[in-house]
């Protein structure tokens, strides 16, 4: 029988039955995307952008002691070298904090006012932002550069500041009554030579929590609020940062002085409350301010997994070299199975309604065999045998399948777009506010298509099994 | 029952043996057939046996209940629960072929290619054209559509129904309809025609019409007719007659006797 032509012809004639049968589906597949899509956007901004989980911070193992912890184990260069040796890690970034105490003084170019305020700040190898926008400037400046010629700064490929001396740059003497330092070097008060000011970045989810929350919190003075801040305003902001001193104390030795900073870029692999400097600048600052000894020994160290799949292999790689993972990584892995938890309650109910769905196809395709019980009986007369009557009929919810996801699909993205637009033009900015919750993996499509069809085929089954084990001379006879 | 069934008995040796040098389409042995379980257990065919030639126009007549349609069903493979044997000459294997232990897909095969059908209300498909009603043995065998369309087109001449190519049933009279459905039943040029009270909606003058016709397709193709009716105008139109009372075969006009 040429299935296909009846098929078409069926279809065609049953149209509003079939609409109407296919209402359910369409609403089903249309939730299923919708919520799939919802929590991929979800967990992407959460996993991504909140908590890089690509990216494992290890931490030397502490252990509770009631009044204090006490670390087991230390990250040196060693440490570091078995922490790469694991499997699927593709690279590792050691990092390390200040130990000592500082406080910054600035804000007035773009705050209107200045602010004084503990620094929180950590160290980390400028090869780990290489796609930052501005890397370039994320350097040692007080590294040895080598020069050729003779002159001053970038002219002879020293930073400003320096002199090409010698094949080598040297930071020139000044006096701060007479400034002789080129921008954006200045004369340092403790060692009187041009300093560069210390390349720092920040991490973007600050600038996100100080435009959503904390321009409201706080005000400039005279009641005026702060102003909303951008990543290219705030990029070339110096301030100044007194190291060895804070609110908070002294350092253990060394004498505090005073570095100017300057914001070059911002990255999610800064530390989130903070500056993060090149790491070999808190390397110095930590052996002058708390000992040589703290020269060589890391906080943490960010190991970067070759793929999201392998991270829960790379943290059971760490939990047996007698590491731990820092809290973060612990609390992404928590919220990712929150979400998916979530997302998986919602699919179920999606899943739900097209199988309710499905029993209401079988229930229009009982009454449609009803109606053509004395139809398929001349068919049977003229020569089509039971399993072309059961593959015709199944080919009408093939098509029913096909075309009820399809509009499926297409509602879940009209409504995701939707949602988009409500969320941008009515609810208010708050942190990590994407552009879209959304996230239409093209397996997602596929997979709602297999399911609708699959549950139509489903639903169809029984009353195609009717359809075909009728009796010809008796549905003739109707 | 009992004493017209012996009756047939000695008529049946008479009717098996028809003249052996024309080409058996249709054989028919010793078929039974009961309806219900137990108690209710009702017998509607007992002992049937007869033979159709090429060529034949058999009327099987008898009053309401006495197995007309039941045997219909069963020569054309509608109805698969009985005893006895059937054999129809396939257009494909060119021999009687019998119909017991054939699978489903092999009896509508056989259905299609030398089985034709003619109902009482005509049994058209309404959502279909004429010509797409013509053409549905074609569709529910293999034929191309082009091929199929030019032999649907030939066999709408030939009842003179052409100009109703694009028209759906209900806009034809009865007769027109019944044309349809013969030029439908004669699609795949079939051994046999099973027709089941091809008259009944029919006014008269009509009725005489689609006789003519019967005999003007049955002289031109040689093919064999087999008309189930209560018409006495029609039965006594066909070369043959078999009449069925309780059953059995209780009088036969036609067949000659050994």
């Amino acid at each position: 029988m040429q299935v296909t032509h009846i098929v078409l012809q069926n279809f065609s004639r049953n149209r509003k039955n079939l609409a109407f049968a296919s209402i359910g589906l369409i609403i089903g597949i249309a939730s299923f995307v919708y919520f799939v899509a919802l929590g991929a956007g979800v967990k992407s901004v959460v996993l991504e952008d909140i908590f890089v989980i690509r990216q494992i911070e290890v931490v030397p193992r502490s252990y509770d002691l009631a009044i204090t912890q006490a670390s087991f184990s230390r990250i040196d260069y060693r440490a570091i070298e078995k922490l790469s040796s694991i499997d699927h890690v593709v690279r590792a970034y050691p990092k390390m904090k200040f130990t000592f105490p500082a406080w910054a003084t600035g804000g007035k170019e773009i705050l209107g006012k200045n602010f004084r305020a503990e620094v929180v700040a950590d160290g980390i190898a400028t090869s780990l932002v290489q796609d930052m926008e501005g890397h370039e400037l994320f350097r040692d400046w007080d590294a040895e550069y080598t020069c050729v010629g003779e002159g001053d700064g970038a002219a002879v490929s020293c930073p400003e500041g320096q002199r090409c001396i010698g094949g080598f740059c040297r930071k020139l003497s000044c006096k701060r009554s007479a400034n002789i330092c080129k921008y954006p070097s200045y004369c340092a008060s403790d060692t009187l030579e041009c300093e560069m000011p210390v390349p720092v970045i920040a991490n973007p989810s600050l600038l996100t929590v100080y435009n959503s929350s904390l321009t409201t919190a706080l005000k400039a003075g005279d009641g005026v609020r702060l102003p909303k801040l951008t990543e290219q305003a705030i990029r070339g902001f110096t301030f100044d940062v007194e190291l060895g001193q804070s609110y908070l104390g002294d350092s253990a030795q060394g004498k505090p002085f005073t570095r100017r900073m300057q914001v070059v870029g911002f990255s999610n692999k800064a530390i989130a409350v903070g500056f993060t400097l090149p790491i070999e600048y808190v390397k110095r600052f930590n052996a002058v301010l708390t000992g040589e000894t703290q020269r060589n020994v890391y906080h943490s160290v960010i190991l970067e997994a070759d793929s999201n799949e392998n991270v829960a292999a790379i943290s059971q790689g760490v939990k047996q070299l007698g590491y731990a993972l820092d809290d973060k990584h612990e609390m992404a892995e928590r919220m990712g199975l929150v979400i998916s938890t979530i997302t998986l309650l919602f699919s179920m109910i999606s899943l739900i309604i097209v199988t309710i769905s499905a029993i209401n196809i079988a229930h229009t395709f009982f009454m449609i065999i009803a109606e053509r019980r004395r139809e398929i009986g001349i068919m049977r007369a003229l020569g089509a045998s039971r399993n072309d009557i059961r593959r015709m009929i199944l080919g009408e919810s093939l098509i029913l399948g096909l075309m009820g996801s399809f509009l499926g699909v297409m509602l879940a993205v009209l409504s995701a777009l939707l949602t988009d637009y409500v969320s941008a033009r009515y609810l208010p900015d708050f942190p990590f506010k994407p552009e879209s919750f959304f996230i239409f993996e093209p397996r997602i499509f596929a997979i709602a298509i297999v399911c609708g069809v699959a549950f139509c085929i489903i639903g169809a089954w029984a009353p195609a099994s009717r359809a075909a084990g009728m009796d010809p001379a008796r549905a003739i006879d109707n | 029952m009992h004493a017209a069934c012996s009756f047939v008995q000695i008529l049946r040796y008479g009717i098996l043996s028809t003249n052996q040098t024309q080409e058996t389409v249709l054989r028919v042995r010793e078929l039974s057939k009961f309806f219900g379980k137990g108690d209710a257990r009702l017998q509607v065919l007992n002992n049937v046996s007869f033979d159709v030639q090429r060529g034949d126009l058999l009327a099987i007549t008898g009053k309401s209940g006495s197995g007309k349609t039941t045997l219909l069903n069963i020569m054309g493979s509608l109805d698969t629960k009985y005893s006895g044997d059937v054999q129809i000459f396939s257009s494909h294997s060119r021999a009687l072929v019998s119909l017991r232990g054939m699978s489903d897909s092999a009896l509508s095969r056989m259905r299609n290619s030398s089985i034709g059908f003619i109902f009482q209300h005509f049994n058209l498909l309404s959502h279909l054209t004429c010509l797409e009603n013509v053409m549905m043995p074609a569709t529910m065998g293999k034929t191309r559509t082009k091929d199929a369309a030019a032999r649907a087109l030939q066999l709408m001449e030939r009842l003179a129904i052409a100009e109703k190519v694009k028209a759906f049933p209900s806009e034809l009279s009865g007769g027109q309809k019944q044309r349809v459905a013969i030029a439908r039943a004669m699609f795949n040029e079939p051994s046999i025609i099973l027709c089941d009270e091809p008259t009944g909606a029919l006014d008269s003058a009509t009725s005489m019409d689609l006789i003519k016709l019967f005999h003007e397709i049955n002289a031109e193709r040689r093919a064999s007719f087999i008309i189930v009716t209560h018409d006495t105008t029609v039965s006594d139109s066909c070369k043959k007659m078999i009449r069925l009372g309780d059953g059995c075969i209780v009088e036969t006009r036609g067949f000659a006797c050994k």
